[in-house]
């Protein structure tokens, strides 16, 4: 075990030093130049100071000049600073992906279990009242997309109703769970209905999978209580498809989600990656996008990990 | 019997849910919705058939609190940086510039000069600084305060145009911003007496000082010029205006609390919260932006549904226009605008007042010129909407109309993209082919790539003399364009001197007849612009009048009481 988890670490270097360097050439390709969003052309002060500040801020060296300088910064544990709002990469992280952990850990955790539950529930009550409605919020769920939601939410509970805030993480002057509480409601509620929906309608097509095999037959045969049947010998098939779509889940811990966010302005990180893209705020699309990179390869390894837990006949490292 | 009964509770849900989405979506229109182009008078208005502002927590609380909100940009983790656009209640609570300047920001009175004299030459300008002003960190305001800002907005990279315009003509200003200089000639401090000498009179000076807020030497020195704008100072700022920063929540909101120190009358508000927002009318609709300021036609109609946000139209010098691709400093020319019929073409092929009416209703106003065209000094020149004049033009030039004419843009909001579309139509109708282009780096795209053939532009001139002043061959970015022409200089000069309204009626004429002979830029329309305040939040005191919303002024702030 040891030796498999040692071995996929490894690969982890390479795989993020190619991603590293495709993210960067990428953004060079794309020819932004970032001096013009730090400093609008309305906001100019005077094209020699824009020069001397373009030459600073090493604008000018080749790409690989300024790639390498990156790494090199970067092993030394110096994130830098963005180029267009001047933010050390590192405060911004700080603060940043608190709330992100917040509110997609709580999306994941509440969505898992309403969704895997609903879903069990539905395929063992096939055609059952559960049944119905899981189907119907399943087939709401994915196809109303997730901004659309979230606008209808806020203009619903804030705005008309008044009764939850309409952005943010924290109001002004309080602290305390309750104000926490409340301004998670909504952005939560969004994720959760979205990422409730796939897993329900995964759990419930595998769970029935499963029910119509041979083994499960075997085991009603043999006079095994139903619960133990479902629990048992049901429930652990069933979820190995749902565990690696939960998995691939967990890089949202780290990259935030970028719709949820913008749309109520929920100080994460995902909103940050999208106006990074847009400005060409490299130091930071790099830091941002290593980090996702390494969060979706240790995803890649919890799910060969946990597959070889729930199925004997997967072996680690053979 | 059974099955149909779970198919027809399933189909309810759905409905439901559905139902959810469309309320949700349904706005606030509780009727016919506010039309802005019906309502010119400069006095407030407030619309009919609208909702009510939502419940206040804050009010609940106790605490008087004017809510402001900014859109979310970046880390959202400073406040504003007032040397760009020094606009805002934010601003005007926090900083303090020498002199505090009217609505129309041409009169001035003292704030932390007790006064000012200006040479009979116009050439020295002598300012008495206040004393007993402390920063909100208990140290001394002083006049060496003063010096060091100018000094400092003089090597910034990123600052308004008015301030690097009139700085610049303080004696020593080249050598002192490219560094062959160690102190700034023109700018002498003596006791509390700040003594500013100018190589060449510049009318605007005095305006622009009472814009210019002033910065404390001792928190700011160490911080680098270049990257000031963007420096983590603006998130922890010395002020000496009647607010401090109180606390920052990066993302979230920033709190704007009394500052102590502040020598002046104690304001009826006690605290300013500043929330970053995804959007600046939802929070309106949500009653956490009781001041905000619009020129976009939807923004206006659904904030013109709300029954507690008062309008107050406000007529600025908001320029939109086309910045013709001509020439650069390099010589290389754009063969296809070298023509002035083509350009001249252009404006007659483009009914501008039908546009203005249905995309810009009650804001927009045609353009000829530089100047408005109920301005004194307008000379009667139009450029009336005339395809077939326009078809004529573009013959006799030689126009080649296989040639896919490029238009570039950086606005980004759905009427300016409407916009663009329009133009093109309208181009094409007089035969030829057109391509528009949105560019997400204005400045690069403009002035150095300039691969295109007309770009649209907007400028929120501080007076005429800004506008004249792009054709300066000076100008940095224009002389990308424009070829360094010189034809203006002495014009763009003059206006910028001269203070006398007489004289400067007749430069802004000659200048006049100068573009109308050029057309390097094809102006467009003027774009007025409104404050919306939230009166079920604020009152405000009798007398209050608004100005061009990015500039400091004097809005009686003291006197704005919180209510409701």
């Amino acid at each position: 075990m040891l030796k498999f988890i040692g071995k996929k670490l490894l690969q982890m270097i390479p795989m993020l030093l190619l991603i590293s360097f495709i993210v960067f050439g990428g953004l060079q390709l794309m020819d932004v130049d970032p001096i013009s969003y730090m400093v609008t052309p309305d906001m100019a002060a005077s094209a020699e100071n824009q020069e001397a500040l373009r030459e600073q801020l090493g604008l000018n060296d080749p790409f690989v000049v300024r790639y390498f300088n990156w790494v090199k910064d970067l092993v030394t544990g110096d994130f830098g600073y963005s180029i267009v709002n001047g933010t050390s990469i590192a405060s911004l992280l700080k603060t940043r992906l608190p709330a992100t952990f917040e509110l997609a850990i709580i999306a994941l955790v509440l969505s898992s279990f309403i969704g895997i539950g609903i879903g069990i529930i539905s395929a063992i009550r096939q055609n059952g009242i559960i049944d119905y409605v899981g189907r119907v919020f399943a087939v709401l769920g994915q196809s109303i997309p997730q901004f659309f939601f979230g606008i209808c939410a806020i203009q619903i509970f804030a705005i008309k109703l008044g009764w939850l805030p309409v952005n943010g993480r924290t109001s002004p002057g309080a602290s305390g769970l309750g104000d926490a509480v409340i301004h998670l409601v909504l952005p939560v509620l969004t994720m959760t209905v979205a990422m409730c929906a796939v897993l329900m309608r995964y759990s419930r097509n595998t769970m029935l999978g499963v029910l119509n095999c041979d083994y499960i037959k075997t085991a009603r045969s043999k006079g095994i209580p139903e619960w133990k049947v479902y629990i048992k010998h049901g429930f652990r098939n069933a979820m190995r498809p749902v565990l690696v779509i939960l998995c691939f889940r967990l890089p949202m811990l780290i990259g935030g989600s970028v719709v949820i966010e913008s749309v109520f302005g929920w100080p994460g990180i995902g909103s940050i990656i999208t106006q990074s893209v847009v400005s060409g705020d490299y130091p930071v699309i790099m830091v941002t996008t290593l980090m996702v990179a390494a969060a979706i390869l240790v995803a890649s390894f919890l799910v060969d990990v946990l597959t070889a837990a729930l199925d004997p006949r997967v072996r680690l490292g053979e | 019997m059974k099955k149909m009964n779970k198919r027809i509770l399933s189909l309810i849900l759905a409905l439901v849910l559905s139902a959810m989405c469309l309320v949700g979506c349904g706005g606030n229109d509780n009727g016919q919705a506010a039309n802005p182009s019906e309502d010119n008078t400069p006095a407030a208005t407030t619309p009919d058939n609208s909702t009510s502002a939502p419940a206040d927590s804050a009010t609940a609380s106790g605490t008087k609190e004017l809510k402001l909100a900014t859109v979310i940009e970046g880390a959202a983790d400073k406040t504003r940086y007032p040397w760009h656009n020094p606009q805002g209640p934010e601003v005007a609570s926090m900083y303090r510039s020498l002199l505090l300047a009217d609505a129309n920001l041409t009169d001035v009175t003292p704030d932390l000069a007790t006064d000012y004299s200006v040479s009979d030459d116009g050439l020295t300008y002598t300012f008495t600084i206040k004393e007993g002003v402390k920063w909100s960190d208990g140290e001394d305001f002083n006049a060496e305060d003063v010096a060091f800002s100018i000094k400092t907005n003089l090597k910034v990279a990123s600052g308004n145009a008015i301030f690097t315009n009139a700085f610049t003509k303080i004696d020593g200003a080249e050598a002192w911003r490219d560094g062959s200089a160690d102190d700034l000639s023109g700018l002498k401090v003596d006791g509390n007496v700040v003594t500013i000498t100018l190589s060449s009179p510049y009318g605007a000076f005095i305006p622009v000082i009472a814009q210019f807020c002033i910065l404390p030497e001792h928190a700011v020195k160490d911080y680098d010029p270049l990257e000031l704008h963007n420096s983590d100072y603006w998130s922890k700022p010395v002020t000496c205006g009647a607010f401090k920063l109180g606390e920052m929540s990066p993302g979230n909101y920033y709190t704007l609390v009394p500052n102590e120190y502040y020598e002046g009358t104690p304001w009826k508000i006690e605290q300013i919260t500043n929330y970053f927002v995804p959007d600046l009318l939802v929070a309106a609709q949500a009653g956490n932006n009781d001041f905000m300021n619009t020129n976009i036609p939807e923004t206006i109609s659904e904030l013109g549904k709300l029954d507690f946000m008062e309008m107050h139209p406000i007529d600025i010098l908001f320029y939109r226009y086309f910045i013709c691709n001509m020439k650069g400093v390099d010589g290389n020319e754009n063969p296809v605008m070298q023509d002035k019929r083509v350009r001249e073409a252009i404006l007659y092929a483009i009914d501008r007042e039908t546009i203005a009416e249905q995309l810009y209703p009650g804001l927009a106003h045609v353009l000829h010129s530089g100047v408005p065209n109920d301005y004194a000094e307008y000379n009667g020149v139009a450029y009336e909407y005339n395809p077939e004049k326009a078809k004529q033009l573009l013959e006799e030039a030689g126009y080649d109309f296989n040639h896919t004419f490029r238009i570039l843009y950086y606005y980004s909001d759905q009427n300016s993209i409407d916009f663009m579309d329009t133009i093109a139509y309208y181009l094409r109708e007089v035969g030829m082919k057109v391509e528009t282009t949105q560019s997400q780096q204005g400045t690069v795209d403009l002035f150095q790539t300039r691969n295109y053939d007309v770009g649209y532009k907007g400028l929120s001139a501080f007076s005429i003399a800004e506008w004249y002043g792009e054709y300066d061959s000076s100008n940095a970015n224009f002389q990308n364009i424009f070829g360094g022409d010189t034809q203006f200089d002495e014009g763009s000069a003059a206006i910028a001197a001269e203070a006398d309204p007489a004289k400067r009626s007749e430069i802004i004429k000659e200048l006049q007849t100068l573009e109308q002979e050029n057309l390097y830029k094809l102006p467009l329309y003027t774009i007025g612009n409104n404050i919306f305040i939230n009166t079920d939040h604020v009152k405000l005191p009798d007398g209050v009048t608004f100005g061009n919303p990015w500039y400091l002024y004097d809005m009686d702030m003291a006197n704005w009481e919180i209510i409701g």
